[in-house]
């Protein structure tokens, strides 16, 4: 049985991206006449969004940061906000198409579920999935891998499968279990890996991912952070976040202890090769060693250790 | 603050003023605290080209860089290869905040460029006019000084004149300029025509050539107008020095005039000048020996004193002929020749001098001999050209005279000498140095004003969230890879800590030994460069033995091209030998035609007298015959006659004209008989004379034709070894 859904966008001051997106997103929620609802969480700093909405999109509700606070604590202030039991957190960019709710809310009916991801496609190509997810260890360094992303889809893009996490967040999730684990860590600000956080911490409390390709949504990707401050410091957010993941989740004296022989390698290897990005990606990580410790201190006792998840979690295992 | 000086020489190797001034800088800014890093090349054999070594000096590093295969050519002293490039890595590794050039010659341009890349700040401080004049000094070739700045037509004609000077022997160092005595007659002449504007021709040069000079000093100029155009400030130690940076295109409002400050330590307790009792004054001069320092116009001016006075000359250069023209002049003018000196001998040199001349014939900029020299308490003789009336005072602390004026010269050291208490006064009349320390104070705000503008905050725009973090990435990137790398170190060992001994209490022997062991970059690229190595060396073995094969190959060939020269030598005296025999057979051949035609002749002449000889003896028969028959028909009528009337039968007439004389008829008979077999003996022995040279014709014609088909072959086999040597020779070329 289908439910009424609240959808969450985490924005800053993009209004070219609603005129693309939101029509067709109230435009499905209507079809729907579930009393669905979207709320748009204006993160500007500037409450700049809630008037241009009222006009334009009269439907969509505004949730205004006083201050830029990043988009981990932006989600959280829509899923508060949101009426719903279930919420489907989405970015600006991305476009859905019809029908795209109902296959997710039916996953949610197993209670072991914690997310449900779409198909991502990215820029619309039917041939470029994003959301076909798993991580692997590689050298005592863990890294992403989307499998349907490069090559031609494989069986695992076409049937639901268990995955690492929903990419860019976006999912279906339930409101008070996202609540309950403190949503995205604002650890990892500005971007990056706090998807892949939050679903690991639901794999590690015994839930589950799950990818779901019967719902399609697009992904428009515009590179637009990069543009601003850019490639070079959005690859150091994103290299700083992976070895925070890690000091947060990694388990295991051999895992650790493999992690650790290859920080120092790392290290050398930086240092010896003249490799300084990679020295500044790692002290922008060590100065939030403490945090990141802080976070793993206080995870709630493992149900799944990181060994299990990585297999579990692979997409087309059962 | 972390801050690099740049210098195209470092002490000990050079220790000329601009060296000695940088490492003064570095060691006082060390002592101050600040992270000093000096980049500097240097020649060393035994090292690669543009390897780079650091080694530790008081407080402060200095980085070598190797600089071992000199510029091919302008393009290459401007941009020398390769060495920007490892300013680069040199500069990721240190991160100044800011660079510091003191000069970019042996280096190349492409250093600042490196520096704005990083958004490191930079400084230059201009020593002399290179910023604007490719030749440094101002100077022309002629030694004449260029008075307009940064015209690359000008330019160029000094480029064609020094391209010109390049090509005479025994000129020394022409590319400082040349003294007008070391130039042929009248070539002096064509050499300033052509600087001042004029045709080329008259150092037989063309129009297309100096148009050809001016794209490429453009071209080369333009560079350099980017290269100082990029720098955040340029500092000039005097006002002309600045104006003429300006006048040469340099944005003014980056211009800031900064005398030196130098460390006078090693001058300090030279006595002071005093009155020696019937001594005469010592005047001295101390610098470089090259043309621009102007020793030519001091001795001159000695020469002409006729007061008594001594002038000791110190200084090196690598200028032979005119060192060894101003060694002769010194000793005609019977000043001292002391040779070169090192910096530490200064202070000797100076307390046995009284008045240190500066002769110089260029604009000279801030001559750190003087500062030394008033250091010393030594009072200066300058002419009064470029910046030296901003160092010497005249009449305060020295004595001006006017530039080039040997004359001139002569007047202000007889003043010296003449006027008493003249150099006492001028001693006393100079005011204290500016020291290094007092340079420090203003060179640190200077770098962090610099240093205030190359951080550009991020823009406004981002939010807060990004913004943070951008800029927190940003103060890191400028730290250097040392400092980023002990962090991580400690950073590394604090998140062991702080997991508690969860990695099994590994030491970091252990994990460093794993790490080690599971393959470190590193120590692949290490082991990937190993065995490219070996394979190079492999390579190069084998191109090694190709080379021994191919040079094998080559003498095979070159033994083969012999031979074949020998084959063909003598086949070229087989055919001279052929063709001489040729020349034999013909004149043979002509010898018997020769022959056969006189044969013939004579044999015809012959035949034709027996023949006519024949036909008279004929006619004469003939008319002996006709006449005895005229006479013997009466005699043979009468005879008839009596027969007739004896009743005899008369005889046959012709019986009778015939027996009329028989022996005779007979005899007659006889002889033409003769004649005609001798007649017919003639005509066979002509048609096998005529036979025989037909068939000799045959012969001498068939040997003919072969030797023509010998030479026919032979011409072509020869033809075909010059074309095998030929390709031969090109094979083992290649």
């Amino acid at each position: 049985m289908t439910r009424p859904v609240s959808i969450v966008l985490p924005a800053l001051g993009d209004t070219e991206l609603f005129e693309a997106n939101l029509p067709s997103l109230l435009e499905d929620l209507e079809r729907r006449a579930l009393g669905d609802e979207v709320i748009v969480v204006d993160d500007t700093g500037e409450d700049v969004l809630a008037a241009w909405l009222a006009e334009r999109f009269p439907a969509v509700r505004t949730v205004a940061h006083e201050v830029n606070r990043g988009f981990a604590l932006a989600l959280r202030s829509g899923v508060e906000a949101a009426r719903h039991d279930l919420v489907f957190s989405m970015n600006t960019d991305v476009r859905v198409r019809a029908g795209f709710l109902d296959p997710l809310v039916a996953c949610l009916d197993d209670g072991d579920v914690f997310a449900v991801a779409p198909r991502v496609l990215l820029n619309g190509d039917p041939e470029k999935i994003e959301s076909v997810t798993s991580l692997r260890v590689r050298d005592g360094l863990a890294e992403l891998h989307q499998a349907a992303l490069g090559s031609e889809p494989g069986r695992s893009a076409l049937e639901p499968s268990p995955i690492a996490f929903a990419v860019g967040g976006t999912c279906l999730f339930r409101r008070d279990e996202f609540l309950a684990c403190g949503g995205f860590d604002p650890m990892y600000a500005p971007f990056y890996w706090e998807d892949i956080d939050l679903c690991w911490a639901a794999w590690r409390a015994g839930k589950r991912t799950l990818y779901q390709p019967a719902s399609v949504v697009e992904h428009h990707h515009r590179g637009t952070i990069g543009k601003l401050i850019g490639d070079d410091v959005v690859r150091a957010a994103i290299e700083k976040n992976r070895l925070l993941f890690q000091w947060k989740h990694l388990d295991g004296d051999e895992r650790l202890a493999e992690h650790a022989a290859a920080l120092y390698r790392l290290t050398l290897d930086a240092w010896l090769g003249d490799q300084r990005d990679e020295l500044v990606w790692l002290n922008l990580a060590l100065e939030q060693a403490d945090e990141a410790l802080k976070a793993r201190a206080s995870l709630p006792e493992a149900k799944a250790g990181f060994d299990e998840i990585l297999r579990r979690s692979s997409p087309g295992k059962p | 603050m972390r801050i690099c000086l740049v210098s195209h020489g470092f002490p000990p190797l050079e220790r000329t003023g601009v060296e000695n001034y940088t490492a003064a800088l570095a060691a006082e800014l060390a002592a101050r605290g600040h992270t000093v890093e000096v980049f500097a090349p240097r020649v060393r054999a035994e090292l690669p080209q543009l390897s780079l070594r650091r080694e530790e000096r008081d407080g402060y590093g200095v980085n070598w860089i190797t600089t071992n295969v000199p510029p091919r050519d302008p393009e290459e002293a401007l941009e020398v290869p390769g060495v920007a490039g490892r300013f680069g890595d040199f500069l990721d590794r240190e991160r100044p905040q800011v660079v510091h050039f003191q000069h970019l010659v042996k280096l190349g341009i492409g250093l600042v460029d490196q520096a704005r890349r990083r958004d490191i700040a930079t400084v230059y401080t201009a020593h002399d006019y290179y910023a604007v004049c490719h030749r440094y000094t101002l100077l022309r070739p002629d030694l004449s000084r260029c008075e307009i700045v940064g015209d690359s037509m000008l330019c160029a004609r000094c480029d064609l004149a020094l391209g010109h000077l390049n090509g005479k022997e025994g000129l020394g160092d022409y590319q400082m300029g040349v003294l007008p005595e070391q130039l042929d007659e009248g070539e002096g002449d064509a050499l300033r025509e052509l600087l001042d504007e004029g045709e080329p021709e008259a150092l037989g040069h063309s129009l297309d050539e100096l148009d050809a000079v001016f794209d490429r000093r453009q071209e080369l100029d333009g560079r350099r107008a980017q290269a100082y155009g990029a720098l955040d400030r340029i500092l000039a130690p005097t006002r002309f020095l600045a104006s003429q940076l300006v006048r040469g295109g340099i944005d003014p409002d980056k211009v800031q005039v900064l005398p030196y400050g130098i460390d006078t330590s090693h001058v300090a307790g030279v006595p002071p000048v005093a009155p020696r009792a019937d001594a005469p004054l010592r005047f001295g001069f101390l610098s470089g020996l090259s043309k621009h320092k102007g020793v030519h116009v001091l001795i001159e001016a000695f020469r002409r004193l006729r007061e008594p006075a001594e002038l000791a000359i110190w200084g090196y250069s690598s200028d032979e002929p005119y060192v060894e023209r101003m060694r002769a002049a010194a000793a005609e003018a019977g000043a001292v020749w002391r040779g070169g000196f090192d910096r530490d001998e200064l202070a000797g040199c100076l307390a046995e001098t009284d008045v240190v001349v500066v002769p110089s014939i260029w604009v000279e900029n801030q001559p750190i001999v003087i500062r030394e020299a008033f250091a010393a308490g030594r009072p200066v003789i300058a002419p009064r050209l470029g910046a030296l009336p901003e160092s010497v005072n005249d009449g305060v602390d020295g004595l001006l005279y006017e530039p080039d004026d040997a004359d001139a010269l002569a007047a202000a050291l007889a003043r010296c000498v003449r006027e008493e208490g003249l150099v006492a006064k001028l001693a006393a009349g100079i005011q204290p140095v500016h020291e290094v320390a007092g340079q420090c104070d203003e060179l640190e705000p200077v770098y962090a004003e610099v240093g205030a503008e190359r951080r550009l905050p991020r823009d406004d725009g981002l939010p807060a969230s990004v913004r943070a973090f951008a800029e927190r990435y940003d103060e890191l990137r400028t730290l250097p890879t040392r400092t980023l790398y002990e962090r991580a170190l400690q950073g590394l060992e604090k998140l062991r800590a702080g997991f508690g001994g969860e990695p099994g209490g590994t030491s970091v022997e252990d994990l460093l030994r794993r790490a080690l062991k599971s393959g470190s970059r590193v120590q692949t690229r290490l082991r990937d460069q190993r065995r490219e190595a070996d394979w190079m060396k492999e390579t190069l073995d084998f191109e090694q033995q190709e080379v021994t094969w191919m040079r094998t190959v080559v003498a095979d060939h070159e033994a083969a091209i012999r031979a074949l020269e020998e084959e063909r030598d003598w086949l070229r005296s087989v055919v001279q030998g052929k063709e001489q025999e040729v020349a034999w057979l013909s004149s043979e051949l002509d010898k018997v035609r020769g022959e056969v035609l006189r044969a013939a002749g004579v044999g015809e002449q012959v035949g034709m007298h027996l023949k006519n000889t024949a036909e008279l003896g004929l006619a004469a028969l003939q008319a002996q015959e006709h006449v005895l028959g005229e006479e013997v028909r009466p005699l043979l009528e009468i005879l008839e006659r009596v027969t007739r009337e004896n009743g005899e039968t008369p005889p046959d007439a012709p019986r009778r004209r015939a027996s009329d004389d028989p022996a005779l008829l007979e005899s007659l008979v006889q002889d033409v008989r003769e004649g005609a077999r001798r007649l017919m003996e003639l005509e066979n022995e002509l048609a096998w004379r005529r036979s025989e040279m037909q068939g000799a014709l045959v012969q001498s014609n068939r040997r003919l034709a072969k030797i023509f088909l010998a030479r026919t072959g032979l011409g072509s086999r020869i033809n075909r070894w010059r074309i095998e040597d030929a390709r031969r020779a090109g094979e083992a070329s290649e």
